[in-house]
């Protein structure tokens, strides 16, 4: 007798284990899934640093997220989704990964004195101490209070100010309130590279 | 009749695909030596499509890609692709075939039509074998006709095929910029459809925490792309790290990693053709 649409339903399973079913050898496959070297890892979008385009990124991390562990960087590229660059990136941009994990990036403030060849490494506490003292010297030394004609005009043009695109606003803000502050005339930014 | 139409070139790629991953990938062996003649099964069967007097003129459907199901052109053929499975198909798929064959020609109408209903919407509840045979034979119809249906533009981030309202089966990423813009592959009629990168295609979940890639360290460009939201995940085929890579066929090359992932608690949002 042949069987009916019915009896041919019921041979029926739902999902992955239909290959078995179908009569396919999984034992292979079991034993290739014991040797996997599966990683774990998250994407973030974010914005490259480097100028005032702002491109988008995608950053990898890997861990297994441990309370323990840091995440690592392993891969940066462009944020094909992001309505300024498509995905694209600058040498400078897709070269972002070794912002983070180049091991020639410095970590610590350094000073070359005058006169010398080799710079040296300082703790941050000597560094804002040194530049906070040449700074109180500089502007006591050259603070302008009345120009040629008279006027109070209470301005430092011995010191000039230049930020980097990777500043954020909070931080411009308070450089301009600080640069004001001391009589700081000059300030410049180069987010517009 | 134009090569879009007759897709052979794409069918001839995939099969030229699994030739060349059946031997490195020894647990898929199986799966793509006999994805092989199904697939040139279809190839000739799109083509058979392609010329018949009802689509030959060529020009552009009004209708959606599944508004209307052709026997007349499909059913001469469904008795020689029952015995391809027959013939090369592992024993119990082998025999579900032979049993569909001795089933008389409205039962064959009532389950193509059926499957062609429910093909990528409700197919999960229905069985293995009644899923594989309509699915396998109706997709190069579902992809005739997906290449002659206009196309609209998209708004919003939609996650079911616009052309025929399927589940996506695969991700796709393709080289746009120094990235890869992802695509969700539709699982019936193939057609791709640009999605968003970091966004579960099942719940809508962005958190970028809850949304986890796996990557094996021996085949970079299959990523298993969770979501620990739903518990679904993606696989996603990444053309940016194999440009050769046939997103259909790796994906059935990859079986290690559903089993992994079924280990690791996520479930498939729809599976391939052979229910991997």
């Amino acid at each position: 007798m042949s069987p009916t649409r019915r009896d041919f339903l019921k041979i029926s399973t739902v999902g992955g284990a239909a290959a078995a079913l179908f009569g396919f050898d999984l034992k292979l496959a079991y034993a290739q899934l014991r040797t996997l070297k599966i990683a774990r890892a998250n994407e973030t979008r974010s914005t490259c640093p480097y100028c005032s385009v702002s491109c988008g990124v995608i950053i990898y991390t890997i861990g297994d997220r441990a309370k323990n562990v840091t995440a690592q960087v392993v891969h940066v590229e462009g944020d094909p989704d992001h309505p300024i660059n498509r995905g694209t990136l600058c040498p400078k941009g897709a070269s972002l990964e070794q912002d983070i994990l180049n091991e020639r990036r410095l970590t610590k403030p350094q000073v070359r004195r005058p006169g010398g060849t080799d710079w040296e490494e300082i703790s941050w506490d000597d560094a804002l101490n040194e530049i906070a003292a040449k700074m109180k010297k500089t502007r006591d030394e050259t603070f302008i209070e009345v120009d040629a004609n008279g006027n109070r005009v209470n301005r430092l043009e011995s010191i000039a100010w230049t930020g980097g695109c990777t500043d954020t606003n909070e931080f411009n803000y308070l450089i301009v309130k600080t640069m004001r502050s001391l009589g700081v005339v000059h300030l410049e930014n180069q987010a517009r590279v | 009749m134009t090569a879009r139409q007759t897709g052979g070139a794409e069918y001839d790629a995939r099969i030229a695909r699994a030739g060349r991953l059946a031997s490195p990938h020894s647990a898929a062996t199986e799966f793509l030596e006999f994805y092989k003649p199904v697939a040139a099964f279809q190839k000739k069967l799109r083509a058979n499509i392609a010329a018949s007097s009802v689509f030959g003129s060529g020009s552009a459907l009004v209708a959606g890609v599944r508004d209307e199901l052709d026997l007349t052109v499909l059913l001469p053929h469904f008795r020689s692709y029952l015995s391809v499975i027959e013939q090369h198909a592992p024993p119990a798929l082998a025999e579900a075939a032979r049993q569909m064959a001795l089933l008389p020609s409205d039962s064959w109408i009532a389950s193509l039509e059926a499957y062609w209903k429910h093909a990528g919407t409700h197919d999960q509840q229905v069985g293995a074998f009644a899923q594989f045979l309509p699915r396998a034979f109706l997709q190069p119809y579902a992809e005739f006709r997906a290449a002659l249906t206009p196309r609209a533009p998209l708004v919003g981030a939609t996650r079911l095929c616009p052309l025929c309202g399927s589940r996506p089966l695969l991700g796709v990423l393709r080289p746009e910029g120094d990235g890869g813009k992802r695509f969700l592959l539709c699982s019936f009629c193939s057609h791709e459809l640009e999605f968003r990168r970091i966004l579960c295609p099942t719940c809508g979940e962005e958190a970028e925490d809850k949304l986890p890639v796996y990557v094996a360290e021996d085949s970079p460009h299959v990523r298993v792309e969770a979501c620990d939201t739903c518990k679904f995940y993606l696989r996603t085929i990444d053309l940016t790290k194999d440009g050769h890579a046939v997103p259909l066929v790796d994906d059935l090359a990859a079986i290690p990693h559903t089993l992994w992932a079924l280990e690791q608690g996520y479930s498939r949002l729809q599976p391939n053709i052979l229910g991997t």
